[in-house]
């Protein structure tokens, strides 16, 4: 077909070409209506998505999923056992067999769960505003669930509670609380660090403000503001206290830094 | 026809090489830094007022030290200004995403400054002050290195149970991802129960944690703290 000596014109004129041309058409033509033609009838409506898939699982697939579910509880009781032995409380191989046991529940009970949610919602046309708020009001509680750490670790706690022993339990709650505050401690480290950078201070500056932070007692503060408490603390340094040790244009500054986070102080006590 | 059939097959090959990094261009093409010069040069003049006063704050000079100290600040600044804006954008790679990181050319600058106004001043100080001055710096520096390095420790802690002899490797390692400047991540750090995990570039991690921590750390979210100007102005004041 494609020889030396054919130009373009003398190719358009060619009959074999204009059957090979018509050829390509109607196969062209055919495959599209078949595409159109699936589409009608396997329902594969391109607005249509797989609401699970896009709200619960964000882009992973079920299996991975499961698996990094699986890995944190794991971690979960790996982490556990290192507690209760370097507290002298080690697990007993029942305790251990039982929370094991629990770790495959985990994978288990969400693959349920995941099967359960993908039957009742299916999939969401995007385009549809009701649709998609009763899809959402579906997965809202699974979606909480996700907020409050990993899928199925409410439930992981109560066995974890129901598993250790009394003294057991009080370790663990120590050992967390430990942990807790050496975070808070860490985050203000970090908060001084920031302030440094606005307000210059000396070493000795920056150990006071530290000691003057942690100093401040925090009784209760809601897990989602616990963000704020460090700024909630120099808030309630008093300002006589921050003038013995900051110039005057260092105080200044550091409470118009810290004025946004006023609204906060009442939630926080 | 022939050429036609060539030229389009060239041009659908280019599109599907250049497809990976459509992202990145798209956004750069799109959303360009707002006003990066101005916000560029806030940033500088804030920076040498602040050297300044940490100067002065350490060492007690003199009025016509001060002076002295005005006029080099005004010249390292306005030598830095002279130059070209810096409107670098660093391209970002996370997991297979591309992400801009609009704030780079401003922290570099930043550091520049910063740098020259202090060996500047040195040159202006008697050898007590300097080494007075040297110890404060060296002091900020520790500080705000260990202040990185303690937060990410317990981070990880507290996400995958770190054993004894890895904190302090971690520590060290950790110590120089400067991405922990950013005060939205202890923000994300305080928030126990949450899946988030920093971008923290993998290398710095992957040769102390053992098998079973990465596999957890792999199934975190990373959340992307975009640092653009505006961000760096915001957040670290």
């Amino acid at each position: 077909m494609w020889n030396n000596n054919s130009t373009g014109k003398a190719m358009a004129h060619d009959p074999q070409n204009f059957r090979a041309a018509r050829v390509f058409l109607w196969a062209g033509s055919a495959i599209i209506l078949s595409g159109l033609m699936s589409n009608a009838v396997w329902g594969q409506d391109p607005n249509r998505h797989d609401a699970v898939q896009m709200w619960i699982l964000r882009g992973q697939t079920k299996e991975t999923f499961q698996e990094s579910l699986v890995a944190q509880a794991e971690q979960t009781v790996n982490d556990l056992k290192q507690v209760m032995e370097d507290g002298s409380h080690p697990l007993t191989p029942e305790q251990e067999l039982r929370l094991r046991l629990a770790v495959k529940g985990v994978g288990s009970r969400f693959k349920q769960d995941i099967s359960q949610l993908s039957a009742k919602v299916g999939l969401v046309n995007l385009n549809d505003i009701n649709e998609q708020r009763k899809a959402l009001a579906v997965l809202q509680p699974a979606m909480q669930k996700m907020q409050q750490g990993w899928y199925g670790k409410e439930t992981f706690e109560k066995i974890i509670e129901k598993t250790l022993e009394v003294d057991q339990r009080e370790l663990l709650s120590t050992r967390r609380r430990e942990r807790t505050e050496q975070l808070n401690k860490a985050v203000v480290l970090r908060v001084v660090a920031n302030i440094d950078t606005r307000l210059g201070m000396t070493k000795a500056q920056r150990e006071k403000l530290v000691e003057l932070i942690n100093q401040q007692p925090v009784h209760r503060a809601p897990e989602n503001l616990q963000s704020f408490v460090p700024f909630v603390k120099i808030l309630r340094i008093p300002k006589k206290e921050l003038e013995a040790f900051l110039d005057e244009k260092q105080v200044e500054t550091l409470l118009a830094l810290m004025a946004p986070y006023q609204q906060w102080e009442r939630s926080i006590r | 026809m022939k050429n036609l059939f060539n030229k389009t097959s060239c041009l659908l090959s280019a599109l599907l090489t250049l497809a990976p990094t459509g992202t990145a261009v798209a956004q750069a093409a799109f959303f360009p830094a707002p006003q990066a010069d101005q916000v560029q040069d806030d940033i500088l003049k804030t920076v040498r007022m602040r050297e300044r006063d940490f100067l002065l704050r350490v060492c007690k000079l003199p009025e016509d030290k001060q002076k002295q100290v005005d006029a080099v600040g005004e010249e390292v600044l306005g030598a830095l200004a002279e130059a070209p804006p810096v409107a670098q954008r660093n391209v970002i790679r996370m997991r297979g995403a591309l992400h801009l990181d609009n704030g780079a050319g401003v922290r570099s600058q930043t550091e520049k400054l910063r740098k020259k106004l202090q060996d500047k001043y040195r040159e202006l100080l008697d050898e007590e002050q300097k080494q007075l001055y040297n110890s404060e710096l060296t002091a900020r520096e520790e500080f705000n290195r260990n202040s990185r390095g303690e937060c990410l420790i317990v981070l990880f802690n507290q996400r995958v149970s770190l054993k004894q002899h890895q904190i302090q490797p971690l520590k060290d390692a950790l110590a120089t991802w400067e991405g922990a400047e950013s005060l939205q991540l202890s923000f994300y750090f305080q928030n126990g129960s949450s899946n988030y995990f920093p971008p923290i570039p993998a290398e710095l991690y992957t040769k102390v944690l053992d098998a079973d921590q990465l596999k957890v750390i792999r199934s975190f979210q990373q959340v992307f703290a975009q640092r653009d100007a505006d961000v760096e102005q915001q957040f670290n004041w």
